[in-house]
């Protein structure tokens, strides 16, 4: 069977989590095909700066950006993260494909069934601007699945998008660490600082009291003006430490979100379980990683943490079992899984 | 109680939330704004505007938070909502100018990442399809309340609210024009323009009218001062007089629209189209508008945009309670008269308003007799019956020189209803009067005494006449000290407003005994000092120079009449016949006396006058005070008074020998006795504000 053409398209300004897992994604199928990678300036970013992870892995992978292309041409099209398409009305290039695949990072709906941005503004641009036999969303965790069919039911008009069957996980391939033997109650939390990534802040202070030995919030820069009133709490700006330095400082990373917010995956989890942390979030967020995540609401973290520290065998063995979980994540898994849901058959590599 | 946040958290903004709290209070709700939102750069008269609506969210009982501005909320506001922990079953609105569903989206999960549940959105779009102004931060509704009528102009006299630029006004065209406008008969002109503007017309040779600048006051307090609006410019200037337009057209006056681009006629709002230019606007007032205003105005207030741009459209979509009062109009209940004296080095307003007070009770007034006064003045002003609310004196540990006149505002708000009376004696109107005057719709009625100071800044002071319905003058007892600061039918003159006194030789005689009797020792010669409180200038020289004298008099008694407010030095208390003194009859002290060494104010220069009594005049001449100095001359070169100098001591010291001891106090007595001072004018006065408020009422 003859090699197929695929072609990437996304906005390569996005700083977060897309194009980091673009970057591993692109490493990942770099045996088994050489894809076109496609950018598309849209209204979402300014200035011309591709994300550093992902510009690294197009030098090391000798793959060229083409910006702004008329056209897109090619047996598949993956359009990673629509969302960047929110702020405009049309879609710059006109797509031709057998298959057009959009992965969709970011959830549709937020908690309660809001939506989370305009989603038939960002399918209806791609819909019109391509002709494809098979149009195809690809959620990327179970959440995420759950919002993008949830939106889809929803809709009563409108093309009609088939949901790819596998999710489209972020491949976690982070350097492993082995847990702590005799952790302490050293609690932290990283995220970006917006105000999205924060639960209410009664829930934070029963998340991170006083009595815990250690509280570290790195990226808590919008916690700034409530520092007085917390001084058990460091408040690190975002990439003021390093990461490693962070995960070094801390045995125990508590994640909530604001509770208008769901993470679609929660890539720093699967950082952090790497890192040999045992880490903590709701429950739907740890759904995503099939126990590799205890699952706690704020006001029960306290009792969670303390059966952990009374019981350091227990937590060593959570660690490992989350640290074994990630192998679901892989970069070899991620492979397999393209291969055959993506290219349609296993793909030996040359 | 209804917070009122803003997206953005700029100075902009704050003003559109008081517009719009202002506007929810006045449709009878209760809304606040958290003082803490509260723009550093808010100073001087702007914070009047707000502080009325201003308390601590974190103390307050938030029944629902309104949102404008929700198409661009910043950081900060959204930092203070999260702060606030507010409870999930408190309703959130997020109102504004939705550019399309995204923008709706991002406003919407903005504020719910902060609150942790959602927030409603209102679309002002969906709301008001030909609005005033679109993209306005504050909601720009006609408000339903009671509508109320221009004030203070009376019935054939019509007021005109002319919105001008700072760049018109820089052109002596328009000046000009203006002027042409102000002459013309039975039309009242009052300017609205920007700050610049207003130091134009400052700096302007022309006797220009009342100007305030566009966020000087409520939207809902011009509009309620005027018959019509004519808005010039390239568009309308802002959400505030968008607000002042609205609610004029709510009240039945009328809106002319002479902006170039003809804003308000293309929305469809029941403007008239005006001329562009101002040298248009007086022949189109005369031939087309003034034969014609009551109808215009009734054919505005009842246009069917205005139905479309209600208010009660906001409170639906908000999901408002039915409001539980009308916040304007005039309440029922009995009005009241309230008399406010300045706080002067002495008690002298206080005085003189309360011998006004007294007759307007006796020849009849309308309504309740009471008093609002600082607290150097209650006592006094409670030994004659009157009931008191307490001001707040200026200090110097307030944070703001006008720090006491903050709260002095909301407590004369709080005291006072709309139609009720306010009676201001004192030379600086302060801005609380000022403002409560107008947002009050108060009848105004201001005691001011002559006799400035050469070279005194008068502007401001007289700007802010026009906001009074009479200005009565108590005249000097001598004719060379009367000078006409303003002109006009709502100013009079009226006699020397002079406290009586019925002491019989009798009761002088008991008390001078009485006297002798507290102090413990016999006395031949009386001295009676009234030096000030070392406010306006320190005196304590002075005493300590006629105490030093008096010790060389065993048979002299010195009293020291000490104000509420004085500072008493330590040194004073230390003579055996010379004495510190409060006391609130210090007329009957001072006619009791056999000399009286006091500043030359109003009140003493007139009682020594009036009641003959001997008396030694050392001026205050602070840089805010009236001209002492020719008033106490004026006794002196007729040989009524000596007058001395501040730094005169040893003359002081020669003067009070002459006095008691060689018979020059008794030639002034006798002079004193013989002159005749001209008619008093306490029962004028009293007859002057009988007669504004019967014509009020």
């Amino acid at each position: 069977m003859a090699r197929r053409r695929v072609a990437y398209v996304l906005d390569p300004r996005f700083p977060g989590g897309t194009s980091s897992a673009l970057a591993q994604e692109l490493r990942a199928i770099a045996p088994i095909l050489r894809p076109h990678v496609y950018g598309i300036s849209s209204r979402m970013f300014s200035g011309d700066r591709i994300a550093p992870v992902l510009e690294e892995a197009l030098d090391e992978l000798g793959l060229d950006l083409r910006w702004d292309p008329e056209r897109i041409a090619a047996d598949i099209v993956i359009v990673h993260n629509p969302a960047f398409l929110k702020f405009q009305t049309e879609f710059p290039a006109r797509i031709i494909a057998r298959r057009l695949l959009v992965v969709t990072h970011e959830n549709f709906l937020r908690p309660g069934g809001n939506e989370g941005f305009d989603v038939a503004r960002c399918l209806d641009q791609l819909d019109r601007a391509s002709l494809a036999l098979e149009k195809t969303l690809a959620p990327i965790s179970p959440w995420n699945r759950r919002t993008v069919t949830d939106w889809l039911a929803a809709r009563s008009r409108g093309p009609r998008w088939r949901v790819l069957g596998q999710d489209w996980f972020n491949i976690c391939a982070f350097e492993r660490h082995p847990p702590n033997p005799a952790p302490r109650d050293r609690r932290g939390r990283l995220s970006r600082p917006g105000f999205e990534k924060f639960p209410p802040l009664a829930d934070l202070e029963v998340s991170f009291p006083p009595e815990a030995e250690r509280n570290l919030l790195l990226g808590a820069d919008t916690l700034s003006d409530v520092a007085g009133d917390h001084p058990h709490w460091e408040i690190v700006p975002f990439r003021a430490m390093a990461v490693d330095a962070f995960f070094a400082g801390i045995d125990f990373m508590i994640y909530h979100t604001s509770p208008a917010l769901r993470e679609s995956f929660g890539r720093v989890l699967a950082e952090a379980i790497a890192a040999g942390k045992l880490v903590i979030s709701d429950a739907p967020t740890a759904e995503n990683f099939a126990g590799g995540v205890v699952s706690a609401e704020p006001s029960q973290v306290g009792a969670v943490v303390r059966g952990f520290l009374d019981d350091p065998e227990n937590y060593r063995r959570q660690v490992e079992h989350a640290q074994a979980q990630l192998d679901r994540f892989s970069a070899t898994r991620f492979a397999d899984f393209f291969a055959e849901h993506v290219l349609g058959h296993k793909v030996e590599a040359p | 109680m209804i917070l009122v946040e803003s997206g953005p958290a700029d100075e902009r903004a704050f003003e559109a939330k008081l517009q719009f709290t202002r506007q929810l209070v006045s449709c009878g709700h209760e809304a606040f704004i958290d003082q803490d939102s509260v723009p550093e750069a808010l100073t001087g008269t702007r914070l009047y505007d707000a502080v009325a609506f201003l308390a601590s969210a974190d103390e307050a009982d938030i029944s629902m938070v309104v949102v404008i501005g929700a198409e661009a909320i910043d950081e900060t506001t959204l930092r203070r909502l999260r702060n606030l922990r507010l409870p999930p079953d408190c309703p959130v609105r997020a109102v504004g100018w939705f550019a399309d569903h995204q923008a709706r989206i991002a406003a919407q999960s903005r504020l719910a990442y902060v609150l942790g549940f959602e927030p409603e959105i209102v679309d002002l779009d969906d709301l008001q399809p030909n609005p005033l102004r679109k993209g306005s931060i504050a909601p720009l509704f006609a408000g339903h309340c009671q509508p109320s009528g221009p004030q203070a102009t009376g019935a054939q006299s019509r007021r005109l609210l002319l919105v001008l630029s700072a760049q018109m006004l820089e052109d002596d065209d328009t000046l000009a024009d203006l002027d042409m406008l102000s002459g013309l008969s039975g039309l009242e002109l009052v300017l609205l323009t920007s700050g610049q503007g207003k130091e134009l017309i400052r700096k302007n040779a022309y006797p220009l009218p009342l100007a305030f600048g566009f966020g000087e006051l409520a939207p809902e307090t011009f509009a309620a001062m005027a018959d019509m609006i004519a808005v010039f410019g390239p568009s309308v200037p802002g959400e505030q007089v968008a607000g002042v337009c609205l609610d004029m057209m709510r009240n039945g006056a009328v809106v002319l629209d002479c902006t170039q681009g003809s804003a308000l006629v293309a929305t469809g709002a029941p403007a008239v189209r005006g001329p562009y230019r101002l040298a248009g606007l007086l022949p189109f007032l005369q031939s087309n508008i003034l034969p014609n205003l009551d109808r215009l105005g009734q054919e505005a207030a009842g246009h069917a945009w205005l139905r479309g741009n209600d208010f009660r459209r906001l409170e639906t979509a908000l999901g408002l309670p039915e409001a539980a009062s009308e916040g304007r109009g005039v309440p029922a209940g009995e009005a009241k008269m309230i008399f406010m004296p300045t706080n002067g080095v002495g008690l002298g307003h206080a005085q003189r308003a309360s011998l006004v007070a007294r007759e307007v009770e006796e020849i009849g007034a309308d309504g309740r007799v009471g008093f609002a006064a600082y607290p150097s003045c209650i006592p006094l002003l409670q030994s004659k019956g009157f009931d008191c609310m307490p001001l707040v004196a200026r200090s110097e540990h307030h944070d703001a020189p006008n720090a006491n006149d903050l709260v002095n505002y909301l407590r004369l708000r709080q005291l006072h209803r709309t139609g009720d009376t306010l009676v201001f004696d004192g030379g600086y109107v302060f801005d609380s009067v000022f403002r409560t005057i107008l947002e009050k719709q108060l009848t105004g009625i201001w005691i001011r005494r002559g006799l400035w100071q050469a070279g005194q800044a008068r502007r401001t002071p007289l700007e802010r006449e026009a906001v009074f319905r009479r200005v009565i003058v108590p005249e000097e007892a001598f004719p060379e000290l009367n000078t006409d600061y303003s002109f006009g039918p709502k100013v009079h003159r009226v006699g020397p407003i002079v406290q009586e006194s019925r002491q019989t030789p009798n009761q002088r005689a008991n008390l001078r005994a009485a006297l002798a009797e507290k102090f413990g020792r016999p006395y031949e010669r009386l001295i009676v000092t009234m030096l000030g409180g070392g406010v306006a200038a320190d005196r304590n020289s002075q005493l300590q120079t006629i105490c030093a004298e008096v010790e060389a008099h065993p048979d002299w008694l010195h009293l020291m009449v000490v104000w509420p407010s004085a500072k008493v030095a330590a040194g004073l208390h230390g003579w055996s016949n010379s004495h510190p003194v409060t006391t609130q009859r210090a007329l009957d002290l001072c006619r009791a006396g056999d000399l009286m060494v006091s500043a030359s104010g109003y009140n003493s220069v007139h009682e020594a006058y009036y009641h003959a009594i001997p008396a030694i005049f050392i001026p205050q001449m602070a840089s805010y005070m009236d001209d002492q100095d020719r008033r106490a001359r004026a006794m002196s070169e007729r040989d009524l008074a000596v007058t001395l100098a501040p730094q005169d001591l040893m003359s002081l010291q020669r003067e009070l020998v002459d006095c008691l001891e060689n018979g020059k106090a008794e030639d002034l007595r006798d002079r004193l006795g013989a002159a005749a001072p001209p008619e008093r004018g306490t029962g004028a006065a009293a007859e002057l504000i009988r007669e504004v408020v019967h014509d009020e009422r």
